[in-house]
């Protein structure tokens, strides 16, 4: 156990150093090249994930520019719409206002119209009528033309007008 | 208390033979017999038989060499349990071990040696603690053993001796001998001294041998020993009421110490290589 046995402690050696270069050449070698073949691959998915990550950033970043784009255009379409709607609304409102004046208007001057109409069939009737009440009363006749001018003599101090006020 | 053991077992006279647990250590570096040969062999005056320590040492390195192997032809770059429990052993002494005393080139250079150097003797420890089955013995009784090769101080000093030359021959390329050697005494010492301390200096690089090999082979040997002694207790137990009593705290016992051994087999693997690391380390770059 203590004894000196150069043997045992060349066998030491030996079986040592075989078993070395035997790990050296075929295990140490391919672990290592593994190890370092993984750190590169971790290294690149890194430096990929990165990338995909800047990617990604910039899209979104482009694509909220744009939503906020599409965002403002909206607006202006729906405020240009609101002047639009607006101004249509106004016209249209202009127009039947308008419209609305020259119906009345018509209607006016087409009251005013038969008013005048009937104001002087009122007055030819009269006239007639006190033409031929007169022949009645008086028992002579006088010529047309003299009576329809007494009449209208007379007539032109009725005011008529009031007539066509009163039917307005 | 081992000398204790080995009176008490022998005072049990009826034991059918003689106890002894260093026994089976003396035993271990005999030349071992295969079918019916005796396998001795001599190279000039130094004898290499193949004795129950050198088959130890190429089970141990058979270990090492074939899981490695293995784990290295299935490596992938999406490793399982097993190559990753390797792996995490791998990078803990690149980078604890010898990251901790060596850098860049250097470390790149001494890594596979010192790995190299810490499995062979961990897995040696290790197996120590096994008990293996040796065959019939001459009565047909199977001999089952514990048995170290790290136990064995030719082991331990073999394997220091070679991190002994491996130091100085780096340390010498490294610096040139001069340099080296000069190395070894601190440039700012009186000239007188400088003989002295150069004296102190080499007898501190033997004393690291030394201690390098005895370290391991004491500790390892220890353990073996308390274990042995444990078992040897059973001998001394010679009625079964005293067996029902005491087995469980002997086996108590043996467990507790194989537990620590365990924990002693991979602390002095780990001493062993980094001490071997830090020796290389500090003759490549001296400090002055």
């Amino acid at each position: 156990m203590i004894n000196p046995e150069p043997g045992l402690a060349i066998w030491t050696i030996i079986t040592f150093l075989i078993l070395f270069f035997f790990l050296k050449k075929f295990a140490f070698g391919p672990i290592q090249n593994m190890i370092d073949k993984r750190r590169d691959s971790i290294e690149e998915s890194i430096k990929a994930a990165e990338h995909s990550r800047l990617e990604a950033e910039r899209m979104l970043a482009e694509y909220r520019e744009s939503m906020a784009a599409a965002k403002h255009e909206a607006e202006e379409i729906i405020d240009r719409a609101h002047k639009v709607g607006e101004s249509t609304k106004s016209e249209i409102v202009g127009q039947a206002r308008e419209q609305a004046q020259k119906e009345v208007e018509g209607a006016r001057d087409q009251i005013q119209r038969e008013t005048r109409k009937a104001i002087q069939e009122i007055k030819d009737q009269v006239a007639d009528l006190t033409i031929l009440a007169a022949g009645k009363v008086t028992g002579k006749t006088m010529n047309r033309e003299d009576h329809l001018r007494l009449v209208n003599e007379a007539l032109s101090e009725v005011d008529f007008d009031q007539l066509g006020a009163g039917g307005q | 208390m081992i000398a204790q053991a080995a009176e008490a077992g022998q005072a049990v006279a009826e034991a059918p033979e003689k106890f002894s647990p260093t026994a089976e250590f003396e035993e271990a570096v005999k030349p071992l017999v295969f079918g019916g040969h005796e396998l001795a062999f001599k190279l000039g005056p130094i004898d290499l038989s193949i004795s129950k320590a050198v088959v130890y040492l190429w089970i141990a390195a058979l270990i090492v060499g074939i899981f490695c192997y293995l784990v290295s032809r299935g490596a992938r770059v999406l490793p399982d349990r097993k190559q990753m429990a390797f792996e995490a052993l791998y990078e803990y002494v690149r980078d604890n071990l010898v990251g901790a005393v060596m850098h860049g080139q250097t470390a790149a250079a001494w890594f596979p040696y010192i790995i190299s150097l810490f499995l062979f003797i961990l897995i040696s420890n290790l197996i120590g603690l096994v008990p293996f089955f040796l065959g019939l013995d001459h009565r047909g009784i199977p001999t089952i053993a514990t048995y170290a090769a790290t136990s064995n101080i030719n082991v331990t000093v073999a394997l220091a001796a070679m991190t002994f030359v491996l130091t100085h021959v780096s340390g010498i390329r490294a610096n040139g001998p001069i340099g080296y050697f000069k190395g070894w005494v601190p440039g700012t010492a009186p000239a007188v001294l400088k003989p002295v301390l150069f004296l102190i200096h080499v007898v501190s690089e033997i004393f690291r041998l030394v201690s390098l090999g005895v370290r391991l082979f004491a500790n390892l040997l220890a353990g073996h020993i308390m274990i042995l002694v444990f078992y040897d207790l059973i001998f001394m137990l010679s009625s079964v009421a005293m067996i029902v009593i005491l087995a469980p705290v002997i086996e108590a016992g043996v467990f507790a110490i194989s537990a620590f051994e365990i924990f002693v087999a991979a602390i002095q693997a780990y001493i062993f290589a980094i001490l071997t690391a830090v020796y290389i380390g500090g003759a490549i770059k001296q400090e002055h």
